[in-house]
């Protein structure tokens, strides 16, 4: 089911269809993410909101349907039709990550964890190392540069994540469970800062949670059930 | 223990048996080769006790009574033969083509007690008893190429007085007189049984030096192996510790996982062992195979080899257990390796120390403590083979360092941040393969000793290779020789015969420093720049095999020949070994010879360097096994550092980290560490070669080794090289994106 | 005593309570106006008195909390109304049928039942069928208008204000909706995105509210993700609970 009204949605998914073996986890899925939206897609474990999210994001290719991505200022493109290398570089261009939990390397300290995507971008390594301490200053993780994830919280750690998933700028951010090993506080702490940089870059994100609190960032959600997305959805401001 | 528990540890899961058929399969690999080469030593040493009666060199078979004046010795008189004597003469250049034939040849008297070993009461005069490799030898060549040699077949010797089953060993029967007249003959009345003369301290403490640098790798084979999937049972035993297992309990499962595997991986190797012992037996080691016989190490060897693999092995896993701190909520961390010290410098160094300190020992004090050099050097070979181990993961982590300062790409920052974190591990994966490069170099400094002896220049002036030469014994006159001579250059292949002349035969006091020639005969021996003369005169030196410069002829006298006797008879041939075998066997059946008919390059065929050569057959088999070993281990490691990495690679593959980088990652990882330590192996192989090589004999020299040292550095390389690219297959799989769902 | 909640009556309590405490009262109660979305889901329940906050507020805390509506009373008329939809019944069945589903540990009074019956046939939304016309209530049959039939299908469907008292109408509207057999799962759905759009209210509020403001707001937020919990149980649950209520 898809949202109608905005012109030109950044990622629409259209009739997407994919299984596991026996196990289907998306049956014809419709979906469109406006420009600069927050959008928070939930429902039951299970439901195949993982599934959709790599779809979307151009980890997977469905076994059926189209995901289409207009970037601003350049042709759309669909993205479901790319080989790998090119939905590789995609990614790390166009698209940030945030995870639940275990995404950063504990060998790395902070800084060089951020400046990953930038060095694989092809950034000079002190360019890079600048603009992620600065990143994480705005994170509010001043002097925490040089230690190592293991030295880091919980939700100084997803600070990280987030500074490394936004450091190249990305058009779409797609975050996974993003507090979902966070108490209340560390959560709100996340989401509020990782908000407050994403809406003033205009970032879209594409955020699953299964909490509720969580979502009510969000600008609007989805629901996805068995596969499918709810009916009981709508867009709000 | 609860084996209800303990059987929900061992066999959990599918992995679970990848895991069991890992180790089960390493140990076997481990334990068949510790079985083999253990065989191989011991059948070494067993082939040389049975070959000990060859070395026995008797007692002078002439007296020379003392007198006052040492220039002005009195004449030998010939010690007479005993009942309990034999006079026995070793030929030293029983050459059949390019090998060595052991030849005895004995005189008794009727009512001898004297029984040679492997044959009993000593041959009649004119025939000869032979190793059966030799009479099949005999059997099959043409009677004028060897045969003839030897007279008539009177049997063989047994097996128990040979060393090994291609032994080329012959004791012929000859009249007394025939050898008393070259006085090289000597009294024996009993055999040695002491394979090793003086050097059987030395060559012990070289063997067993050789076997701890063949076994070291399979140890570090078997300890890798033990290791596998570390992180996935690291999670399964903190889940364990959750439901209320204790942390001795913990270890107590990790023994017992680790024991059972490693008891079939070990009784399996048993198995191939013995499959395997008949076809390693058909591997030739200096020159000859072993008696498959040899190469069984007995029960009670295997039992204590499986016992002690088993145990070592279960303890490893236990102490490791107990110290990757898992606790009931896992190790959520990655385990925190203590960051390597300048500390780790001292076993290597300490080895090194004691290593000298023996050589010093040896070269400078005046008393001999061969116990202590042995122990000192043995015991500092260990230390520096420890020592590599031990400094490596902090080499590894200095030069890591520099790295990651100097890093521009993201493989390079992952790559040098993880190697800097964790060096220990990183080095483990490529320990095996720096301590195969230690040891090949250390091989292979040894053996460049062999290799050292260069061929001889063909150029005039220089005995030619193609010829044969034999001095003429004293008593025998000019006709007769003649009669030899013209009797040998009927045979085919024999291009021309030459007979040189002297004062008196070359072994008697009355002997002149050159040998004189006929002009005509000169350009047969090789010689262009001839003067006009009837006559020429070389020096003798001409004969000797280390004459490096080549020699001038000199104008003689034209009468000089005159009352002269012929002192040695030169053989030219067309250079074929039918034509050479031919010409020794016309030459030295004419019974005219003293030395027997030899070529310029039989000397190098019995080379004192015998043991050296021994062991670099050995340092080849073990440069093979430690190789393939290290290969196999780096692979394990490379593969290992892969799957218990599987969920942060997958995520970073999601995030847009193309594979290439992740095998770039993987690359580095391997080859930096390598790299760090491989030049300071290369350096410490040779050094210790040389260290022990003058620890035998000072005058041996470490040269620049075979090509095949450096096909082997290349070797494994590129198995190192083998080893992680066979690992990348594994890449793509396991970073998957479904790698990093159902955490 | 009101019998139906009233769905501003958590909003009111907070704003009463705010009122001493923020710098900025006027700022605060402006944005904590209730929602301008559809609240006709009050229906009728909107003429009853509000809920009664005396006695139950702690004013030491500051803030009052309307312990009655927490307890969550049903829109009694409504649900009544929907039970009569199924088919034409006596006010003697419907408090029976009312108390089997709805009346657990406090069973409807039959004064209680008559009176809003008598209420509904004044507002046309049902009829008294003929019947013994001198009987007394309980001899009177009762059928459902079509003006009822849509006050009902309008309850159903119209999400109800987010509140701490929500549970019990909405529990009372699911199971109407399954004896009906009509759209339960459309139900829920209406009513999380209600939900969800309160939460992204409150959310909003928090960004740049004072500490205490941002306390109250969680407080809120917690509430209504507790009934956001059980409509996501409960949809899980829907097809299990309409057997159950259909089999009996």
């Amino acid at each position: 089911m898809s949202t109608t009204g905005t012109p030109s949605p950044i990622l629409s998914a259209r009739g997407l269809h994919h299984s596991f073996g026996q196990t289907r986890a998306l049956r014809g899925i419709d979906l469109d993410v406006q420009r600069g939206e927050v959008l928070a897609v939930m429902g039951p474990s299970g439901s195949g909101k993982s599934t959709l999210l790599h779809c979307l994001a151009g980890v997977l290719v469905p076994d059926g349907g189209s995901v289409t991505y207009r970037p601003a200022g350049r042709s759309p493109m669909e993205t479901s039709a790319l080989g790998e290398p090119k939905r590789t570089r995609l990614r790390l261009t166009d698209f940030g990550f945030v995870f639940q939990f275990g995404q950063l390397l504990p060998e790395l300290t902070a800084a060089d964890n951020v400046s990953l995507p930038l060095l694989l971008a092809g950034t000079r390594r002190p360019e890079a190392l600048r603009r992620s301490t600065e990143l994480l200053e705005r994170l509010g993780l001043d002097g925490m540069a040089a230690r190592l994830p293991g030295e880091l919280s919980g939700g100084q750690a997803q600070r990280v994540a987030v500074a490394r998933a936004l450091v190249t700028s990305p058009a779409v951010l797609f975050a996974d469970e993003p507090t979902g090993s966070l108490d209340s506080l560390a959560s709100e702490n996340v989401l509020t800062l990782m908000l407050e940089l994403v809406r003033e870059a205009g970032t879209t994100v594409v955020m699953i949670t299964h909490d509720a609190r969580t979502a009510a960032y969000a600008d609007r959600e989805v629901i996805v059930r068995d596969g499918g997305t709810g009916a009981g959805y709508r867009v709000t401001a | 223990m609860n084996p209800g528990l303990l059987k929900l540890a061992v066999v959990g899961s599918r992995s679970a048996y990848g895991r069991v058929a890992g180790i089960a399969g390493g140990v076997a690999v481990g334990v068949c080769l510790l079985l083999l080469l253990w065989g191989g030593a011991n059948g070494l040493s067993a082939r040389d006790d049975r070959g000990a009666w060859l070395r026995e060199t008797g007692l002078p078979s002439v007296a020379a009574p003392l007198t006052d004046d040492p220039a002005a010795s009195a004449p030998a008189t010939p010690v007479p033969l005993t009942a309990d004597t034999v006079l026995m003469e070793a030929n030293p250049v029983e050459v059949f083509r390019d090998r060595l034939i052991n030849r005895r040849d004995v005189a008794a008297l009727e009512a001898t007690t004297v029984k040679i070993p492997g044959i009993g009461s000593p041959p009649e005069p004119g025939s000869y008893f032979a190793s059966p490799a030799l009479q099949r030898l005999i059997e099959s060549t043409p009677r004028d190429e060897l045969g003839d040699r030897f007279g008539t077949f009177a049997g063989t010797i047994d097996d128990a007085a040979l060393p090994g089953p291609d032994s080329l060993v012959i004791v012929t029967g000859a009249a007394e007189a025939h050898l008393r007249q070259n006085g090289r003959a000597f009294l024996v009345s009993d055999f040695t049984t002491n394979p090793y003369g003086g050097s059987a301290a030395a060559y012990n403490t070289v063997l067993s030096i050789g076997a701890i640098a063949v076994f070291f790798p399979i140890l570090l084979l078997i300890s890798i192996v033990t290791g596998l999937g570390a992180a996935q049972r690291r999670e399964r035993f903190a889940t364990l510790r959750l439901i209320g297992a204790s942390p001795q309990a913990i270890s107590g499962i990790a023994a017992v996982e680790t024991a059972v595997p490693s008891l079939i991986g070990a009784v399996l190797g048993v198995v191939l062992a013995a499959v395997l012992r008949p076809a390693a037996a058909q591997i030739p080691v200096n020159g000859s195979r072993m008696f498959a016989a040899d190469l069984t190490p007995g029960w009670a060897v295997t039992a204590a080899v499986v016992a002690v693999v088993v145990t070592a092995s279960a303890f490893v896993a236990a102490h490791r257990t107990a110290h990757a701190g898992i606790g009931p909520l896992g190790v959520t961390r990655a385990v925190h390796e203590k960051t390597p010290t300048m500390w780790r410098s001292v076993p290597l160094l300490a080895g090194l120390a004691a290593m000298i300190t023996a050589v010093l020992m040896i070269r400078v004090m005046a008393v001999r403590l061969p116990w202590l050099e042995s122990l000192l050097l043995v015991g500092g070979f260990v230390l520096v083979l420890v020592g590599i181990v031990v400094i490596g993961p902090w080499l590894t982590r200095l030069v890591s360092r520099l790295g990651l300062r100097r890093a521009q790409s993201a493989a390079g920052v992952i790559a040098a941040s993880r190697i800097q974190k964790t060096p220990v591990a990183t080095f483990r994966s490529v320990s095996g393969l720096v301590i195969a490069v230690f040891v090949v170099s250390v091989f292979a400094g040894g053996s460049s000793i062999v290799e050292s002896t260069q061929a001889p220049p063909v150029r005039p002036g220089l005995l030619q290779p193609t010829s044969l030469h034999a001095t003429v014994a004293a008593g025998h006159t000019p006709g007769q020789v003649a009669d030899a001579v013209r009797a040998a250059r009927e045979l085919p292949g024999i291009r021309n015969a030459t007979i040189g002349y002297g004062p008196a035969a070359l072994s008697e006091r009355d002997a002149g420093p050159e040998i004189y020639l006929r002009a005509a005969d000169a350009p047969g021996l090789g010689f262009e720049d001839i003067p006009a003369t009837e006559t020429v005169a070389v020096d003798s030196s001409f004969l000797q095999y280390w004459t490096t410069q080549p020699l001038a002829l000199t104008p003689a006298p034209a009468a000089t020949l005159d009352g002269m006797v012929p002192v040695v008879i030169v053989l030219g041939t067309d250079g074929t070994p039918e034509a050479m075998d031919r010409g020794r066997t016309a030459l030295n059946g004419s019974g005219v010879t003293a030395i027997p008919a030899t070529a310029r390059l039989d000397l190098q065929l019995q080379s004192s360097t015998r043991l050296i050569q021994g062991l670099a057959v050995l340092a080849y088999l073990g440069m093979f096994v430690a190789i393939a070993i290290a290969g196999l281990s780096l692979a394990v490691a490379t593969a290992s550092a892969i799957l218990d990495r599987k969920r942060v690679l997958g995520l970073m593959r999601l995030m847009g980290m193309p594979v290439s980088v992740l095998r770039r990652i993987i690359t580095r990882e391997a080859a930096v560490p390598l790299l760090t330590v491989v030049l300071l192996s290369v350096g410490l192989g040779f050094l210790v070669a040389w260290l022990m090589v003058a620890f035998i004999d000072d005058t041996y020299r470490v040269t620049w080794p075979a090509p095949e040292y450096f096909l082997a550095l290349g070797l494994s390389l590129v198995l190192a090289l083998g080893a992680v690219i066979a690992t990348f297959s594994l890449i793509r799989g396991n970073t998957a994106v479904t790698a990093t769902r159902f955490e | 005593m009101g019998d139906n909640f009233e769905p501003g009556a958590f909003i009111v309590v907070i704003v009463t309570a705010r009122s001493r405490v923020t710098r900025n009262p006027k700022n605060f109660q402006k944005s904590f106006q209730p929602p301008s979305g559809p609240r006709s889901g009050a229906g009728p329940g909107a003429e009853q008195p509000a809920c009664d906050t005396a006695g139950t507020a702690s004013s030491d805390a500051g803030i009052q909390v309307c312990t009655q509506c927490i307890d969550g009373r049903v829109n009694n008329s409504l649900t009544l109304l929907g039970l009569l939809s199924r088919q034409p019944s006596y006010g003697y069945d419907l408090k029976h049928s009312y108390d089997r589903y709805f009346g657990t540990g406090k069973a409807l009074a039959f004064g209680q039942v008559y009176s809003t019956l008598a209420r509904m046939v004044r507002d046309e939304l049902i009829n008294a069928l003929g019947g013994e016309t001198g009987a007394g209530p309980d001899r009177k049959k009762y059928e459902i208008t079509a003006a009822g039939q849509v006050k009902v299908h309008e309850w159903l469907f119209t999400p109800d204000v987010p509140s701490e008292s929500l549970q019990s109408n909405l529990f009372a509207k699911t199971v109407i909706a399954l004896l009906l057999d009509d759209d339960a799962d459309r139900l829920l759905d209406v009513q999380r995105s209600e939900h969800m759009a309160r939460m992204r209210e409150l959310t909003r509020l928090k960004k740049d509210a004072d500490l205490l403001q941002v306390l109250m707001c969680d407080h809120g937020l917690f509430h209504i993700e507790a009934d956001l919990r059980w409509i996501d149980l409960t949809g899980a649950r829907l097809a299990q609970l309409k057997k159950e209520l259909q089999s009996t």
